[in-house]
């Protein structure tokens, strides 16, 4: 009888929803309106709030309206060294996604072995952050690692301090982050190579077109939004950069690889300045939700979108 | 595409062999550029490999052995004696699959109810879901903290597993929303009208059919899990606790100074530490490759 019931209350669909379905639909959700309430909103205003409190452990949290941003913007002179670092990190983003783009090409094409290539290109990225890390550490070893042993054996060069030089320890790391450009990126610009419909080509070679105009005037146009997409999720990554740098460095040498996050983390939970340690992550929320805004803004002038030629892939 | 268009049209026309000549060259050429590029990624993890298996005094040759000789398998022991280092393989792997297994299972709960039921304000709250997305975990971390603080949950894995039972993160509610809604809303007409409940329905019907995308999610729950730093750093206080993260940092600073019985230094276990730690990894990328490339392109495309 009840089934009954809730099948002309579908017949009459647009009309009203049956009570019985609304509170299953409500029940089913209950699980993530209770995770948002806790560990997502929740969260959010109580930190917004202790941003704006003088907040070390034991003690309880005292207003002191703006003095943290204050501190943050004028004193802590930690503040704009980090972002300085993280913004060299940036270099980092293009640099990738063009390893990315160009490992890509290499294998957007008939080659014996394909996949094999795909799988090696793919593997580092999958290798965890602290293996990789331990891992260009030995072999960046400044005295005994295998890169300068090499340098001076073939070159009688003397190769730099890499992760132990305040000039080279950024530029170390970036260097690394390359190693794992045959990852996710480069999976998704593959994808989105081998969506660009063949005819496109064929016509641009019956105009006389060359390698050039093809590669400038149809695969970046047509790639566009898909090196938009990993444009920012690349930004955002950088600026949240935090294990790595964790493990390699501890910010170090003398502050040259201290990145915003591992600030945030050290004030918050080494030296327990939580109210501080909030008011820092809303800045760099602010920063992240700046770099969102600024680049979906910026692409409307340069994406190419096609809606009809691009399908999904994975649909 | 280049190269592949302009051979193709040079078929048949002797005048020009010239430009086919020159195509094929180019390809030869790419070729070798690919298989280049590939030995050069390919490299670490063949030095990783190599460099877990030398014995302490290999580790600092100039110029270094390219094969350890002989291959010291006992690494793999010794690396457990210096520091209970197979204890923290078992508590991250405990971590991983109680973590992944909540978020499973609540996202995609949660996306049943989504994709199935109509109820007010359903699309503000799917809204409200996605934009979570944009809220870096580093805002939401010290009140987190101290909820757990005071739960009395700081130095268990609770904080790290238990959050996950809460809708398992926007994007896997979002992916079992999307998949469940290719399934035609009469099949859950049906099911109903032959007397099969809503949760028989989840479990007999859907889950069955979900298998891709709980694989897919599996994979990218486990990568999260596996590497978390901050976390395990935050939560997880006394030695016995630890990460396999937090046990190669332990490692380090453990075999900093000290010295095996022949006088070395002992760092080669880092890169021993290492291997044991991509191990897992690189075993779920094997045999799960199809999986995993799929997961990577949906995030990918939808974010």
């Amino acid at each position: 009888m009840r089934h009954l019931v809730l099948f002309e209350a579908r017949t009459r669909r647009q009309s009203q929803i049956s009570r019985v379905e609304q509170r299953w639909g409500y029940l089913l959700i209950s699980p993530w309106i209770l995770g948002f309430l806790f560990f997502s909103v929740g969260p959010m205003v109580a930190s917004l709030y202790l941003g704006f409190t003088n907040y070390e452990m034991p003690l309880p949290p005292r207003w002191i309206g703006l003095g943290n941003y204050v501190k943050a913007f004028t004193t802590d002179q930690l503040v704009p060294r980090s972002l300085l670092n993280t913004s060299f990190m940036l270099l980092g983003v293009p640099l990738g996604l063009g390893a990315s783009l160009l490992l890509a090409l290499l294998l957007d094409r008939e080659i014996p072995g394909r996949a094999v290539w795909r799988t090696v290109y793919y593997l580092p990225s999958i290798v965890p952050t602290v293996a990789t890390v331990m891992l260009f550490q030995y072999i960046f070893q400044p005295q005994y690692g295998l890169i300068n042993s090499l340098l001076w054996k073939a070159f009688g060069i003397e190769g730099p301090g890499w992760f132990n030089s305040v000039q080279w320890v950024k530029p170390t790391f970036i260097l690394m982050g390359l190693w794992a450009a045959g990852g996710p990126p480069m999976i998704i610009l593959l994808a989105g190579l081998q969506n660009i419909p063949q005819e496109l080509y064929e016509a641009a070679v019956v105009d006389g077109a060359g390698q050039w105009d093809k590669f400038a005037n149809i695969t970046i146009p047509m790639l566009s939004p898909t090196i938009f997409f990993n444009l920012i999720i690349g930004v955002i990554g950088t600026f949240k950069i935090f294990s790595a740098a964790y493990i390699g460095t501890a910010g170090g040498p003398a502050y040259a690889s201290y990145f915003y996050v591992l600030h945030i983390f050290y004030n918050a939970f080494s030296y327990w300045r939580s109210g501080y340690a909030s008011a820092l992550a809303w800045i760099l929320f602010m920063i992240i939700l700046f770099f969102t805004l600024v680049q979906f803004k910026a692409s409307e002038a340069w994406v190419y979108y096609e809606t009809t030629t691009m399908r999904q892939p994975g649909q | 595409m280049p190269g592949k268009g302009l051979a193709d049209s040079s078929i048949g026309s002797p005048a020009l062999s010239g430009a086919k000549h020159g195509a094929r060259l180019w390809r030869v050429l790419l070729l070798v550029v690919t298989v280049l590029v590939g030995l050069v990624l390919a490299f670490p993890l063949y030095w990783a490999v190599t460099s877990a298996l030398k014995p302490a005094h290999e580790m600092r040759l100039v110029p270094p052995n390219w094969w350890p000789k002989p291959a010291q398998w006992h690494n793999f022991l010794e690396v457990g004696q210096v520091i209970p280092f197979y204890l923290f393989v078992r508590n991250t792997a405990v971590i991983t699959v109680l973590g992944s297994l909540g978020g499973v299972l609540s996202a995609s709960v949660v996306g049943y109810g989504f994709a199935f039921y109509r109820f007010r304000f359903r699309n503000a709250l799917f809204t409200l879901v996605l934009s979570t997305m944009m809220l870096p975990q580093e805002v939401t971390l010290i009140p987190t903290f101290l909820i757990f603080h005071r739960l009395g949950w700081v130095n268990t894995i609770k904080p790290l597993v238990v959050p996950h039972y809460f809708g398992g993160g926007a994007f896997s509610i979002f992916l079992f929303r999307q998949f469940f809604s290719s399934i035609p809303q009469d099949l859950h007409d049906a099911a109903k009208i032959d007397g099969c409940g809503p949760l028989r329905f989840y479990a007999r019907i859907l889950m069955p059919l979900s298998v891709p995308v709980i694989i897919t999610l599996c994979i990218l729950y486990f990568q999260y899990l596996w590497n978390d730093l901050m976390g395990p750093l935050i939560y997880l206080v006394s030695m016995e606790k630890y990460t396999v993260t937090q046990g190669m940092l332990f490692l380090r600073s453990t075999l900093t100074g000290t010295v095996s019985r022949t006088g070395k230094p002992m760092d080669h276990l880092l890169m021993t530490g290492s291997v044991i730690a991509m191990i897992p990894s690189l075993v779920i990328f094997f045999t799960l490759q199809r999986y995993f490339i799929r997961g990577v392109i949906m995030t990918g495309i939808k974010g």
